[in-house]
């Protein structure tokens, strides 16, 4: 079934859904007004019942009371009595047609027979029943009783009819509303989601967008897993092309090695042989770290990073990674320099957090390279509730993708390097059981990097 | 021949069979009633077989066979009009009944206009003497028991102050508490209130509420014996255990009065026609001769209508035509007549002059403690 097809039939659907209700409600306010009527006319004869089936006995025990003055005193008291067995409203004798209460108004009476009358809104029944001993009439007895049943019904019910009717309108007008609202809002949600699809995938992320429906916002979540999904598989696969460039990188800086130890054999000079001597190390330390580096991250990232932790004073392993970086900000002319607090004792490894550390620290010295006049870089440590905080920010141009893919194997916005220090930070922090924030834009200007380190001493 | 031989067969047969005189009896013979328990049928009807049975032998002299035919009205007081018209319909010659003042009264008119004699065993409501000459009363009047009653409040009781509480839908009740409070004032006493109830009622708690603010000496209950006994408990119950007085209506075992007291001591007083203690032969005679019919001890009930089928029965033996004209024309002529229930004494068409039994129930029972005179005058005689 093509779209246009089943955009038609949908409409169909939701106008037959609406035309059911309202003629369902029409049909519920004819029924409870129909059954309203039956329920009056069935309690005005249950009523009828009930009056009649005492009619007889209350008429005897009145009678004489008219035939012997002896018992008159009682006619008040029988009345009271009749009342209050019955649940009457009123109750009362008259003696001629002329004299009835106002309450029997509209009523037709028979000296001969019982009648029956009702008022106009059929909430009440009276029964008129002439007294009489042979042929002689002695007056009317009357007694009217209530009938709260229809009354109930009648109101109750029409109540439930007009809120039938009220909710059936509302809902074809929230339904009309609801159609137009929808053929303006869903367009530009998609236009906005695709938009948001592109920008994730360009790694140039948006914030979430504001998608209105419900439905897309639930196909957003899922375009969003299977985005992270896809990512991660392609990260693995850029693993595998990334093994074997590196294999064809290490081979130059291999045959540099090769090249300089021929030179070193055939270098005169003491003072050149000892360049070449340190060109050599150099050059082989940062291979080696460069395939530690990835045995850690890629090639054996399931291995969890074993601490060798010592309960010391953070200060000491901070200001030895700032000495130890102090050449490369030196030659980069980055003023590094560190606010910690002496007193804050921390179980760690030094070894393990001042690589983690470092990484902080050369990323920004690199970013505030960047900068032309202020270029700095704060490290700072503080308690935070439980945890102990070290922050490194810089006056670099901040962070250009979103914080929280930053730690990703590969994923480095630098010429230099493979990508993959925020990612050793991460885990040796999460190994020590804390977490690494990064900040786009931090007091300095630029990024910065927060580590969070649960408790004090061991 | 064949005229002339059926007329003496007809002739012969009568003569042999003697005279059939059909009289009704009207009462509840079936229902329990509000007043009593005890349906009135019983003792009464077992009164009237005492009574005819009594009269047996002077009725076979007179070759007299007496007929009963029962007219039942149950509880319902508009029957008893139905049912008097069927009497004055009936080959019936006198109708004995009518138990309580209300259903006399309703039925005397008929009577009278059928001119059907109706006696009245304990019927006492004052009224009914005006109806006619075909109505009798064997049973003192309300005026004679009011008196009686008002004379014991003032003078043995010594009562100022005396409250009424009849039933409201009770001819005998009413009529009573006017005979009492007409000679109880007259002698000086005050009647301040008077509050009606009905014969059937239960709860008298607002009556009692009511009451509590007033001052008083006494209290008439003029009402049937269920009821009476009825607001008695509940004025006990409600610590008040003024002395009450009441009428026949008391009854006179008071085995239902006592039962709905729940062994309460009460300081009552009470007029009645006959009480099983009395000891003088001829309510020994009656009582060994009731029980021997029934096996029960009688009550006021029976022995009333053992007089007053007696006084029938005088009358019909005295009757030169056993129709209802002569029947009710020898009933005039009767001027006295000695009973179990005492002699009574007929002046006029008014009911007869009787002594009344003074009756005591401060000991759990009724117990007789004098009689007073017919007029209700006097000390209680002893």
């Amino acid at each position: 079934m093509t779209t246009p097809q089943l955009k038609s039939l949908r409409h169909l659907v939701n106008k037959l859904s609406a035309v059911s209700i309202a003629f369902v409600a029409i049909l519920t306010i004819i029924s409870l007004w129909i059954f309203s009527d039956i329920r009056k006319t069935s309690m005005s004869s249950e009523t009828k019942v009930k009056l009649e089936s005492s009619l007889g006995t209350q008429l005897d025990r009145l009678l004489p009371t008219f035939l012997l003055p002896e018992q008159r005193e009682g006619l008040p008291l029988l009345l009271e009595r009749f009342k209050s067995n019955d649940g009457l409203v009123d109750v009362g004798i008259f003696m001629d047609e002329g004299s009835h209460p106002s309450s029997l108004d509209g009523c037709n009476f028979s000296k001969l027979s019982t009648s029956y009358c009702e008022n106009s809104n059929l909430d009440v029944v009276a029964v008129v029943a002439p007294i009489l001993e042979g042929d002689r009439f002695f007056g009317f007895y009357y007694k009217i009783k209530s009938m709260n049943g229809p009354w109930l019904a009648e109101h109750v019910l029409s109540l439930s009819a007009i809120i039938l009717a009220i909710f059936a309108i509302t809902f074809l007008v929230l339904q009309r509303l609801q159609t137009r609202l929808l053929s303006q809002m869903v367009p530009e949600s998609i236009d906005r989601l695709i938009s948001w699809i592109d920008s994730d995938l360009n790694d140039t992320p948006q914030g979430t967008p504001n998608l209105w429906v419900t439905e897309l916002e639930t196909l957003r979540i899922k375009i969003s897993e299977s985005l992270d999904r896809y990512k991660e598989s392609r990260d693995q696969a850029v693993i595998g092309q990334l093994t074997s460039g590196i294999m064809h990188d290490l081979k130059t800086p291999l045959q540099s090695l090769v090249s300089a130890i021929n030179l070193v054999e055939t270098a005169g000079s003491t003072e050149r042989r000892n360049q070449m001597l340190q060109i050599l190390f150099e050059t082989s330390r940062d291979n080696v770290h460069v395939i530690q580096d990835i045995i850690e991250t890629t090639l054996d990232g399931n291995r969890e990073i074993a601490l060798r932790k010592i309960s010391g004073e953070l200060q000491q392993t901070i200001e030895f990674v700032v000495k130890q970086n102090k050449e490369i900000a030196t030659r980069s002319k980055v003023q590094v320099s560190a606010e910690t607090d002496s007193s804050l004792q921390l179980s760690h490894d030094p070894t393990q957090l001042s690589r983690a550390l470092s990484n902080l620290i050369k990323n920004g010295i690199e970013a505030a390279a960047e900068g032309h006049v202020d270029r700095r870089v704060l490290i700072r440590s503080f308690r935070q509730e439980n945890s102990i905080v070290v922050s490194v920010s810089d006056t670099g141009p901040g962070l250009r993708f979103d914080p929280k893919r930053l730690f990703r194997v590969f994923r480095s916005s630098k010429v230099r390097g493979a990508g993959l220090g925020l990612l050793i930070t991460k885990r040796i922090v999460e190994a020590h059981g804390g977490s690494v924030e990064a900040i786009r834009n931090s007091e300095l200007g630029g990024a910065e990097f927060r580590m969070s380190i649960p408790g004090g001493p061991a | 021949v064949k005229i002339y031989i059926l007329f003496l067969f007809t002739f012969i047969s009568t003569f042999a069979h003697g005279t059939q005189v059909e009289i009704g009896l009207a009462s509840n013979f079936s229902e329990i009633s509000t007043g009593s328990s005890n349906p009135y049928g019983r003792y009464f009807r077992n009164g009237v077989d005492l009574a005819v049975k009594a009269y047996e032998a002077r009725l076979n002299a007179k070759k007299i066979e007496i007929l009963i035919r029962q007219f039942d009205y149950g509880t319902n007081e508009a029957q008893v009009l139905k049912v008097a018209r069927e009497a004055a319909a009936s080959r019936v010659v006198a109708v004995i009944g009518y138990n309580y003042s209300s259903d006399a009264l309703l039925a005397a008119p008929i009577h009278q206009e059928s001119k059907l004699p109706m006696l009245l065993p304990s019927a006492s409501a004052n009224r009914l003497s005006s109806f006619g000459d075909y109505i009798h009363l064997a049973s003192f009047s309300n005026e004679s028991m009011g008196k009686g009653l008002a004379q014991i409040a003032f003078r043995k009781l010594k009562a100022r102050r005396v409250l009424t509480l009849p039933a409201g839908n009770c001819a005998y009740c009413n009529d009573l508490a006017d005979s009492f409070t007409q000679e109880f004032e007259a002698l000086g006493g005050r009647v301040p209130v008077r509050k009606a109830v009905l014969s059937d009622d239960r709860d008298f708690s607002q009556l009692i509420r009511d009451l509590k603010v007033e001052s008083f000496d006494a209290i008439l209950v003029p009402n049937q014996e269920l009821v009476s006994a009825r607001i008695i408990k509940a004025f006990l119950d409600a610590g008040i255990n003024k002395p009450f007085i009441g009428g026949d209506g008391w009854g006179d075992l008071g085995r239902e009065f006592f039962e709905v007291l729940k062994g309460k001591t009460v300081k009552g007083t009470s007029i009645s026609h006959w009480h099983i203690g009395l000891t003088d032969k001829k309510s020994n005679d009656f009582k060994s001769r009731y029980k021997a019919l029934s096996g029960q001890d009688p009550n006021d009930t029976a022995v009333l209508a053992y007089d007053t089928t007696c006084l029938l029965l005088e009358g019909i033996l005295k009757s030169k035509s056993l129709d209802r004209v002569g029947i009710e024309n020898a009933l005039n002529s009767i001027k006295s007549f000695d009973g179990v229930t005492g002699k009574f004494q007929f002046i006029g068409h008014q009911a007869p002059k009787k002594s009344m039994v003074v009756l005591d129930s401060s000991t759990g029972e009724f117990k007789v403690i004098g009689r007073l005179s017919p007029e209700g005058k006097g000390a209680i005689i002893k």
